[in-house]
């Protein structure tokens, strides 16, 4: 602050306009009984409207860069990679192979909540089939640019329930007689017979055949089961009705204590630690259900 | 003392004399003189504006009759004299309010104290800055024929440091010139084209400080000297 002085011209309530000793006219606050006439000394601020605006900028330039910088990477299996910031926002979405191009073109996921994203770009890119013959390649693969694993973690823990959720809408859709599981582009809800569908996993496009009239079409159950003759409690699918007509599909219940940090794409856990077990990598992953191997097998 | 001062404080010493001579009704012609002087020392004193209506004023009146009952000019000039027995008055008065029971809330505000002594200096402050207010009400008058104002002026006039010295420069421009000045004072407009052929100064200055231009020539015309200090381009640091 500085000092400054000047003559009083004029007083109203607590205002007084100044004459100060550079020749400015100014309209000053007053505290006390001034009069015309009488000499001022007081200090004023030079500037504080602009250092207050400077400081708003900043807040909000901060805000900006603090909301487009990416903590983590969701990247899923059909080959959408999502950045993710610190609030848990999607903030860019990148297509890593010419099939997903359109399809990142078309939808507008940034600004959303990177469960919600991921669990959207998973339906209706992902093409959830019953082969069992799926890649091993996760279903969503979670990377942090940080150091710590708290962060992945964390996520991998909010985009689990949402995968379930999707998971298990296709097992019900897919339970229908006819029923087609096929990729999803927004906008449409179905595709032609002889367009290509992304599997998960499958960065090739292969034209998606349809499975046979009057063949039903396998329930997408969490571990994948490799032994369709054995029958499976389906404890953990209240959503999906039991057929018995069908193979037994393994719940793959997943045992406590061999849990991973990857994240399955469907009902119940991972397997656990044996053959084809997936070690843990860096980042947490969201297992792709035809990928599973239960642990157990009943 | 400034000459018009010695007028003044000559004047009251006769009006003193007249009065102990017998002509009472001197006091009434020099009353309205001495009026604002008595408000501005008990303002001062109680540290708040002091109307005709409130307690002080009256307190005021009766100090400037004891004034004219107990002066000589052996005491020393007039108007110092009349501002300690105002003060006086008005100190005895707050501590007679003091001894009552009935406290306000106003006395639970900080209050300086008003007890201390002061010296001629404190009086002779006053006096400047009741001609201070004088030539700046006769200022505000002259404004008003130019449909400016005081606010309009501290809206107006140029923040940066650079701008108003060119301003400063365009009226010490004017007001050397006379022609220029006649022009300025009757007519209430600046001459633009003059300024911009004969001195090549910008029109666009003249456009945006136009009012402050005015304001500055009319100070120095009209030999405002508690104000000619702030507004010459070399910048009055200290009252006239």
């Amino acid at each position: 602050m500085a000092k400054m002085q000047g003559i009083i011209l004029d007083v109203y309530d607590k205002w007084a306009v100044i004459l100060d000793t550079d020749g400015n006219y100014k309209k000053v606050k007053v505290k006390g009984a001034v009069q015309v006439g009488e000499q001022w000394n007081g200090y004023y601020r030079p500037g504080w409207k602009s250092a207050v605006a400077a400081i708003i900028t900043l807040a909000l330039l901060g805000g900006c860069l603090d909301f487009f910088s990416v903590v983590a990477y969701a990247e899923v299996a059909s080959g959408v990679k999502i950045g993710i910031n610190r609030w848990d926002r999607v903030v860019s979405v990148e297509a890593l192979g010419p099939e997903t191009s359109k399809y990142v073109k078309s939808a507008d996921l940034t600004g959303q909540k990177a469960e919600q994203a991921v669990a959207q770009v998973v339906k209706e890119t992902v093409s959830i089939k019953s082969d069992q013959a799926m890649t091993k390649r996760p279903l969503v693969n979670v990377t942090s640019t940080r150091a710590d694993e708290s962060n992945c973690q964390r996520l991998t823990q909010k985009m689990d329930g949402q995968i379930q959720q999707v998971i298990k809408l296709n097992s019900v859709v897919n339970n229908k007689p006819g029923a087609q599981n096929t990729l999803k582009k927004p906008g449409q809800s179905k595709q032609p017979h002889n367009s290509s569908a992304i599997s998960p996993g499958r960065p090739d496009t292969k034209p998606a055949t349809r499975p046979e009239e009057g063949k039903l079409v396998q329930p997408n159950a969490w571990p994948l089961n490799t032994n369709p003759a054995g029958k499976v409690k389906e404890k953990n699918q209240p959503g999906v009705k039991k057929d018995k007509s069908t193979p037994a599909v393994n719940n793959g219940r997943q045992n406590p204590a061999e849990k991973k940090s990857e994240l399955s794409g469907g009902p119940g856990k991972s397997a656990g630690a044996g053959k084809g077990q997936q070690k843990a990598k860096p980042g947490k992953q969201l297992q792709n259900p035809g990928n599973e191997k239960g642990a157990k097998q009943k | 003392m400034s000459s018009p001062r010695e007028y003044q404080e000559k004047r009251m010493c006769n009006a003193v004399i007249d009065y102990h001579n017998g002509q009472e009704q001197v006091m009434e012609e020099v009353y309205p003189e001495l009026m604002p002087f008595c408000l501005r020392v008990a303002a001062k004193t109680c540290d708040r504006y002091i109307t005709e209506e409130d307690e002080e004023s009256s307190i005021a009146r009766l100090a400037i009759l004891e004034t004219f009952s107990k002066y000589s000019p052996e005491r020393g000039a007039f108007f110092p004299f009349l501002g300690r027995v105002v003060r006086n008055r008005i100190i005895d008065y707050k501590r007679r309010e003091k001894k009552m029971t009935i406290i306000p809330f106003s006395h639970l505000s900080s209050q300086k104290d008003i007890n201390g002594l002061v010296d001629d200096s404190f009086f002779d402050h006053i006096i400047e800055d009741l001609d201070r207010k004088k030539e700046i009400e006769e200022f505000k008058a002259l404004l008003a024929e130019f449909n400016i104002s005081f606010m309009e002026l501290a809206k107006t006039s140029p923040r940066q440091a650079a701008a108003r010295e060119k301003a400063r420069r365009v009226v010490e421009i004017i007001s050397a010139d006379p022609e220029l000045t006649r022009q300025v004072l009757e007519k209430k407009l600046l001459p633009a084209k003059a300024l911009q052929d004969k001195y090549n100064i910008s029109s666009k200055l003249l456009d945006r400080y136009r009012k402050y231009i005015i304001a500055g020539v009319i100070i120095l015309t009209c030999g405002y000297s508690s104000l000619a200090p702030y507004v010459t381009p070399s910048g009055g640091r200290q009252d006239g």
